[in-house]
């Protein structure tokens, strides 16, 4: 043997696998990895930060022996690709691009035999004269709308305040929109758009693209349900303010 | 240093642009690039969302690649032929059933499963059991069912319905497809001399070799037999073998991993491009119904774990039917796995293949169907 020789292929791929280990913990760092998954999915990702490292430590030791194939692996650049992306590109209001393609999770898909649900529920302060015009403020989306669907009658006539982006389809009747939040399963590619149902005559004066604080006055609303053929309460908001916020560190609700 | 006569050109490409990566990084001091003026508009909106759904996917299935990987690894060094024929059932059918139960001591996930499959399969594991274990275990193993009864509020028919079809149709699918490869492997390099593909630096030799009822390429690995007889102290015996299983698990990262980007760039695309109402509107009718629910599971490339979830919307516009056989289909065959399949089974065999996974899904789901449960 003459001298040290490069394994170029080595190098490269341990520069590949350098940066994936440092896209995960940039964003693990920043609070950004719960913009794309369900923070159950978190240790799974710390478990592959470690074994990248360990990939990588075994792939530094591979630098200076020699393969005698010495190729070049040309695969490597399908690995550039989503690094590419993933720093260069700023994903801003995910929630309100994500609506657009994804379904509605219509709220009567939410059942009423659920245990589990209860401990989670927040319970509201019982229902007497004076409350009834103090606006509930709304911190736990998820638990209000499974609440809401659950025990309908405890919203009847209160005033709420709910922030969330907006949401329309085609179908809905005039002036009426759906307050919502992405609901988030396992990861950002299987998000639904979830929220409350809303009436409100200046509804055109709302942009769409933005998030809103929006106030009014519940009430309750008869429909008929495909699900369990018959008929089912649902809550209404009769909007009275909406106001403009920013989005959320953490848009997404999860179920 | 590098010899430079033998850095070719393309390589001096593929060294410019990973350079160009980490200049990238460097100059923008790894923060993102804002959307600025030209940007700003559908193109931005697409892009963003497209890279998000994309990069959601991947850092979902990494950590299951990997595992997979590493799965893999450990069945290359430590397990040999004979043992797994010594395990393999002599009927068949014992053999299939064996294989589709094998999700509940094994519960891996449809990207994991992948190189799993691959390795037992070069290592003399019958071809219909291998497939059978490749779409049984993403389905019936206890996270998925459990989700599954979560997603549906407890409602245990669904949920039996997706377990005991799904392993039924994953028997089905393999003991069909089993006899498809006829007498030779389905695998891409089985006829690739060096077919170990490690990257290591150590000399094939391969021999036909009957295991089983089915003729094998065997590639011996003296790397193997070399640990094993030598009298070295356990310390470095240690090493050397996780220095093998950890040089394996990054080969076959590097293997599978491309792939897995290729199938997940193209589903976070479909998922970007295509709106789920024109998927839908194709019919809610008892056959229409089915092949829109396959079609929007082979396009989502879902999780197993989280299908359910996104079943479970459709409910009350699609029939039963339809909903089980999307959370069957899905798991065995979508866009991601699908292109990740593509790299290790031969063209010829997995269109094959996916021909019988779509008549046998799609016959079960008609089946619910028409039973009308």
């Amino acid at each position: 043997m003459k001298g040290k020789k490069f394994n170029l292929d080595a190098f490269l791929w341990t520069i590949i696998l350098s940066l994936y280990g440092y896209m995960i913990l940039e964003l693990v760092i920043t609070g950004d990895i719960l913009l794309f998954l369900h923070p159950k999915m978190l240790i799974y990702v710390y478990l592959a930060f470690a074994f990248i490292c360990i990939l990588i430590l075994y792939q530094v030791t591979k630098w200076f022996q020699i393969k005698s194939s010495r190729i070049v692996k040309k695969g490597y650049l399908i690995f550039l690709v989503p690094l590419i992306l993933a720093f260069t590109v700023n994903p801003e209001d995910i929630s309100v691009q994500m609506a657009e393609n994804k379904g509605l999770y219509v709220i009567s898909n939410v059942d009423k035999g659920t245990e589990v649900k209860d401990a989670s529920i927040t319970n509201m302060p019982a229902i007497s004269a004076s409350s009834l015009e103090v606006p509930y403020y709304v911190s736990d989306f998820a638990s209000t709308l499974v609440d809401m669907y659950l025990s309908p009658e405890n919203y009847d006539g209160r005033t709420i305040q709910v922030t969330g982006f907006l949401y329309r389809e085609d179908g809905f009747e005039p002036n009426t929109f759906v307050v919502a939040r992405m609901l988030l399963n396992c990861c950002a590619a299987d998000a639904q758009v979830a929220g409350i149902k809303c009436e409100w005559d200046q509804m055109d004066t709302l942009d769409f693209d933005k998030w809103y604080l929006i106030e009014g006055k519940v009430k309750l609303v008869k429909q008929y349900s495909e699900l369990i053929q018959g008929e089912e309460t649902l809550t209404v908001i009769s909007v009275t303010k909406a106001v403009e916020v920013t989005e959320p560190d953490n848009p997404y609700i999860y179920p | 240093m590098a010899e430079k006569d033998l850095i070719k050109k393309q390589d001096k490409v593929l060294l410019m642009a990973v350079a160009l990566i980490v200049g990238v990084f460097i100059v923008f001091n790894l923060t993102r690039l804002p959307n600025f003026g030209l940007f700003d508009n559908l193109k931005a909106m697409f892009l963003d969302n497209f890279t998000v759904i994309l990069i959601s996917i991947l850092l979902e299935a990494i950590p299951f690649v990997l595992l997979g990987a590493f799965v893999s690894s450990l069945i290359q060094i430590f397990v040999s032929e004979a043992m797994i024929a010594r395990l393999i059932p002599k009927s068949r059918i014992l053999g299939l059933f064996a294989a589709s139960l094998m999700g509940f001591v094994f519960p891996v996930c449809e990207c994991a499963i992948v190189p799993i499959m691959r390795r037992l399969l070069k290592k003399g594991v019958p071809l219909h059991i291998a497939l059978t274990f490749m779409l049984a275990v993403p389905i019936a193993n206890p996270i998925v069912l459990l989700s599954t009864y979560y997603a549906f509020s407890g409602e245990v028919t669904i949920v039996f319905l997706r377990g005991v079809l799904g392993i039924l149709a994953a028997i089905t699918i393999g003991h069909f497809a089993g006899r498809l490869a006829g007498d030779t492997s389905p695998l891409k390099d089985a006829t690739i001399k060096n077919s170990c593909s490690c990257g290591f630096e150590h000399d094939h030799e391969t021999a036909v070799v009957q295991i089983g009822l089915m003729p094998v390429l065997k590639p011996i690995t003296h790397e193997v037999k070399t640990i094993k007889e030598t009298r070295l102290s356990v310390a470095v015996r240690i090493k050397e073998t996780l220095k093998q299983v950890v040089g394996h698990t990054s080969h076959e990262f590097y293997d599978v991993g491309k792939f897995l980007i290729i199938g997940a760039m193209l589903s976070a695309l479909m998922q970007t491009v295509v709106p789920r109402e024109s998927i839908l509107a194709i019919g809610q009718g008892n056959i229409a119904s089915v092949v829109v629910m396959m079609v929007m599971a082979f396009v989502l490339s879902l999780c197993s774990e989280a299908d359910a979830f996104i079943a479970r919307t459709f409910m009350d516009q699609f029939t039963t039917g339809s909903i089980v056989g999307f959370m069957i289909f899905g798991p065995m065959l979508d866009i991601k796995n699908t292109i990740m399949l593509s790299g290790v089974m031969k063209p010829k065999f997995l269109v094959k293949l996916m021909g019988i996974i779509v008549v046998v899904c799609f016959a079960f789901a008609m089946l619910v169907n028409i039973s009308g449960i």
